[in-house]
């Protein structure tokens, strides 16, 4: 049976403990993680150069779906970097 | 209290002897094992998000609810854990400026207030597919609502000694 009053109290303790920079490093440690995981496992590293150009053909970049309201763009889009 | 609660995999070459741990980032309650109570709800995820190898496993176990935080069933549980998060997530808001996650919230109690005693966390979310529910949607003029009176509730099991007869159900076709 957990003991809700003695679970609270130990996270008062804790929150009573922390400071803007205690709080703020471990919430911005965490989302790093968080971040990094997210491009899984390896390690990155660097091309010298890349070349790429590309124009995305006009008819591609909407497609009219029923219950959309968007207006056909005729427009381009160079790739980003 | 013991439930039986049902654990979704993709289809393994070896059936698994223990639940799998969830280390996806946007899993809601963190690194756990995660249990269904409805076997419905774990048979919609295999269809859903566990189609890799073409094929999912259900797997049912017994789970020792006693030092669960039940947030869906136990009215005090859910107050506590209500009182808790708001308490953390407006300490973090007024510290870094940001919104937590629930998960990061979740963390917050495991790591920096070292709640070792919570075997796991019980909760609840209602589905955004309306295609499994025998009521009709609610119209009122141009706008149509489907009143989602099923709750999908699961438990993030962080001690793996409350589960008990871990076994093999089914295994079905994505």
């Amino acid at each position: 049976m957990l003991n809700l009053e003695k679970l609270e109290e130990k996270l008062d303790r804790a929150l009573e403990n922390e400071c803007q920079e205690s709080l703020t490093n471990w919430l911005f440690k965490k989302r790093e993680k968080s971040y990094m995981a997210l491009l899984g496992i390896g390690s990155m590293e660097n091309k010298k150069e890349i070349k790429c150009e590309y124009l995305m053909p006009s008819e591609d970049v909407f497609l009219e779906n029923e219950g959309n309201d968007f207006p056909i763009i005729n427009t381009y889009y160079l790739m980003a970097a | 209290m013991k439930r039986k609660m049902f654990h979704t995999q993709e289809h393994q070459k070896k059936e698994l002897e223990t639940p799998i741990m969830c280390l996806r980032e946007d899993a809601w309650l963190g690194e756990a094992f995660y249990f269904w109570y409805d076997e419905e709800d774990a048979h919609r995820w295999g269809h859903s998000s566990k189609k890799r190898t073409g094929s999912y496993e259900v797997y049912e176990a017994d789970i020792d609810c006693k030092d669960v935080l039940d947030t869906v069933f136990n009215e005090e549980h859910y107050i506590f854990w209500l009182k808790q998060i708001e308490k953390v997530a407006k300490k973090i808001i007024k510290s870094t400026g940001e919104k937590p996650t629930l998960k990061e919230i979740n963390d917050y109690f495991k790591e920096r207030a070292t709640w070792d005693e919570v075997s796991g966390i019980m909760f609840q979310d209602l589905s955004n597919n309306h295609t499994f529910l025998l009521v009709k949607p609610i119209k009122y003029r141009t706008k149509t609502r489907p009143f989602v009176y099923k709750k999908r509730i699961q438990l993030a099991v962080y001690n793996l000694e409350i589960v008990e007869n871990f076994v093999l159900l089914t295994t079905e076709n994505c």
